[in-house]
């Protein structure tokens, strides 16, 4: 065949266009952590030299990947840790990924389980628990931990959460648990003493209405209408959120709040806070409630332990704290830990697997632990951290900080406080919003925001487990 | 040999084509026609199917006291989004459309929230709005939830989106009255028009195409916004703010429901089908 040599190049060149298109949008289709590798290896090109050149001397440094979502602060401290760890030793590197906020990393993992290009190491919200466990791409941490002899004491009531069936199946990292914000200064002036700060919700409400009726404060005490103090509130009062003991010893299948009364308790509440006049509410939104106590316009208010540094570095007046408040006194009442812990894996590398165990081995230390605390504000989860030298100097600056670690060290432990284990954790902290939104905004009586939020988790807790598992 | 070549002269220009249908095909159609197969079936969390549902999701979405809700709120958003954007755009090209002292600094004012991405506008707005520390409640001297109550929030957001649209159809309707022609101006003047009417009888009608493609583009563009509703109120207070792309997006990254969100997709796509085909028709009566 011959033709016009002009019209064969203009032919050749519409061919190849066409072919390299298809194999370009091919490729880049199937592999989204191609792309991620190359950026890391351009964003950690020192760490990545040195492990070459490591490679040319022991020719075998195992790499494996670490999927966090740790931002600003936490996330320098993540990468630290990952340093330190790397230097500590020449046989493994790590290289850690920021994938964006948990819900984020939780979405494009469950993208790169199907196409089979997954981390070594994932970090996950308390609450994606049953998640990761329904995806069924895990090693359980505890068979290594078994195997290896692991010996570091971590806190029970944090690696209860992450325990399913009577084994760990991850290794818990980062945590914090709520307590009870207080301005020092406003309380102070109205009298109030300090020192003993309320244990229960009807002591919080005593003193909202010392303070809002002295003058002292536009509002005495405020709660972000956020699910997690739902949950909390629930395990203050020692009773299980849903069956199968809080989905611990098998699948969660209907919730027990309603049965158990724990559901209207919580709901009387806060309605009672609402209804006194002495109590603000910012909304949905946990910064806007920060935000007002920040600014000195709520005198308490709840949040995370987390908020530490933050409240310190922001507020003009002194900073107390408290354990989380209690609906009623009770022995068996607790908190429920929040935060994150590191999952391993189903690599089916067992070389990489081991590899990724001796990384989390390591940063639960007592020595990693305290420095994590310290820098970050999380909890450690290890009781060994407390007693380092890191952590000691950090507790004498900020005495603040025990309150939260010591509320963490006492909380009883059952099932209650070991917190529900749940495919739907988001989407019921969303209903309980939505049921207590219309309570706030009498749009609903109790009993029938009651009947709307019960009926509305156990649709969902049946449409998950109809689809998942 | 003659007719091997007009063979392939015959397929020559489907080659052209093809890159950018194979690009079309990979990122438009295929996605299209799965949703349309995942809305008749459930998925577990990582987006597996799992079954098919037949139309279970579709009969379970008439009953969804919140997808309902969820639809109002879009058709309210939307209405009041397109109404005030394109009104207070056109009226801002109109007003700036002549040359005087500082024209330019104008255009560029009121052009300039076209610059501002969704997420900035939305960070900017959280403070002007705050309950407790933001300014409006400062200048006012109230003590309004503008994002905390659900009287309150559709209004914030449009208000936010508004402003981030306003630049848009401000530029597209200075282009489009600039370019009308003088002629008609100059026998308006001779007719005795004032600028008012000349405005109305004029410039108007001359940039009705313009107004059209701005109608069309506005209500595309309002449906499918979301990320000022996830920046200022994530769907709330009592979902007054939940607009349809919110809630496709909570089913399915959230809650992992992505059958159920392929199937509110499906609806979000009928009712902009059937919005541009209505606007088609409008077409033909309202342009020149």
């Amino acid at each position: 065949m011959k033709f016009n040599s002009k019209r064969g190049w203009r032919r050749m060149l519409a061919i190849a266009t066409a072919a390299a298109l298809t194999v370009g949008v091919l490729s880049g289709c199937g592999s989204s952590s191609s792309t991620a590798d190359t950026t890391s290896d351009t964003t950690t090109a020192d760490s990545t030299t040195s492990a070459a050149s490591d490679t040319e001397s022991t020719g075998s440094v195992i790499e494996i990947t670490l999927w966090h979502a740790m931002s600003g602060t936490n996330g320098e401290a993540v990468d630290y840790l990952v340093e330190q760890f790397n230097e500590s030793q020449s046989e493994i590197h790590v290289t850690a990924e920021y994938q964006g906020t948990y819900d984020d990393s939780k979405t494009k993992f469950g993208a790169a389980v199907q196409s089979g290009d997954v981390p070594d190491i994932l970090q996950m919200y308390e609450v994606g628990t049953q998640y990761m466990i329904d995806l069924d791409c895990y090693v359980p941490v505890q068979d290594f931990m078994d195997a290896n002899g692991y010996d570091e004491n971590i806190i029970e009531a944090v690696s209860n959460y992450y325990t399913y069936d009577g084994k760990m199946l991850s290794m818990p990292f980062n945590t914090s648990t709520p307590v009870l914000w207080i301005n020092k200064d406003i309380c102070a002036e109205a009298g109030l003493d300090v020192d003993n700060p309320p244990t229960t919700f009807a002591e919080v409400l005593e003193w909202s209405k010392v303070i809002v009726d002295g003058g002292y404060c536009e509002a005495g005490f405020a709660a972000a209408v956020y699910g997690w103090y739902f949950e909390q509130m629930i395990a203050g009062l020692g009773l299980n959120y849903g069956n199968n003991d809080n989905g611990r010893t098998s699948r969660m299948t209907e919730v027990e709040f309603d049965s158990n009364g724990a559901l209207n308790q919580v709901l009387t509440t806060w309605k009672e806070w609402m209804d006194s006049g002495y109590c603000a509410s910012y909304g949905t939104t946990t910064a806007d409630t920060q935000t007002a106590f920040k600014a000195g316009q709520v005198a308490m208010i709840l949040e995370s332990s987390g908020c530490l540094g933050s409240f310190m570095e922001d507020c003009a007046f002194e900073v107390g704290n408290a354990n989380f408040p209690k609906i009623e006194e009770n022995d068996d009442g607790g908190v429920i830990i929040g935060g994150a812990s590191m999952w391993m894996i189903d690599t089916g590398d067992e070389e990489r697997e081991n590899a990724a165990y001796q990384f989390l081995a390591y940063c639960s230390q007592a020595e990693q632990q305290a420095y994590w605390s310290t820098a970050t504000g999380y909890l450690p989860v290890n009781a060994d951290a407390v007693d380092t030298e890191t952590f000691s100097s950090y507790a004498e600056e900020t005495p603040l900080a025990l309150t939260a670690v010591n509320q963490l060290l006492n909380n009883p432990v059952n099932t209650a406080t070991q917190g529900c284990l749940t495919g739907v954790s988001s989407e019921a902290g969303y209903i309980f919003q939505d049921g207590l939104e219309d309570l706030i905004n009498g749009k609903k009586s109790i009993e029938e925001a009651e009947a709307d939020i019960t009926d509305r988790i156990n649709a969902a807790i049946e449409d998950y487990n109809a689809n998942n598992g | 040999m003659v007719q091997s070549k007009s063979k392939f002269s015959k397929i020559e220009p489907y080659l052209y084509l093809l890159p950018a249908v194979i690009l079309f095909g990979l990122f438009t159609f295929y996605p299209f026609f799965k949703t349309i197969v995942y809305s008749f079936g459930n998925t577990d969390t990582a987006g597996r199917l799992t079954g098919l549902a037949g139309l279970a999701n579709y009969a379970k979405l008439l009953t969804d006291s919140v997808f309902l809700k969820s639809l109002s709120v879009t058709v309210v958003y939307s209405v009041l989004t397109v109404i005030f954007s394109m009104f207070i755009g056109v009226f801002l090209a109109l007003m700036t459309s002549e040359k005087f002292p500082g024209h330019k600094v104008f255009r560029t004012v009121y052009a300039l929230p076209m610059a501002v991405s969704a997420s900035a506008a939305a960070a900017i707005f959280n403070f002007i709005f705050h309950p407790s520390i933001g300014i409006l409640n400062g200048i006012l001297g109230t003590k309004i939830g503008w994002l905390t109550d659900s009287r309150y929030a559709l209004i914030s957001v449009v208000i936010v989106t508004v402003w981030m649209n306003i630049g848009v159809n401000y530029i597209f309707a200075l282009a489009a009255v600039q370019g009308v022609p003088q002629e008609l101006y100059e026998s308006a003047t001779v007719d005795g028009a004032g600028a008012l009417s000349k405005s109305l009888h004029v410039t108007l009608p001359c940039i009705s195409p313009t107004l059209f493609f701005l109608l069309i583009i506005n209500v595309i563009y309002a449906f499918q916004q979301y990320a000022q509703v996830k920046m200022m109120t994530s769907g709330g207070p009592d979902n007054s703010t939940r607009v349809l792309v919110y809630e496709i997006y909570e089913q399915a990254f959230m809650y992992g429901k992505f059958g159920y969100a392929c199937a509110e997709s499906v609806i979000l796509f009928l009712i902009l089908l059937l919005l541009t085909l209505a606007q088609f028709r409008l077409e033909r009566k309202v342009t020149y």
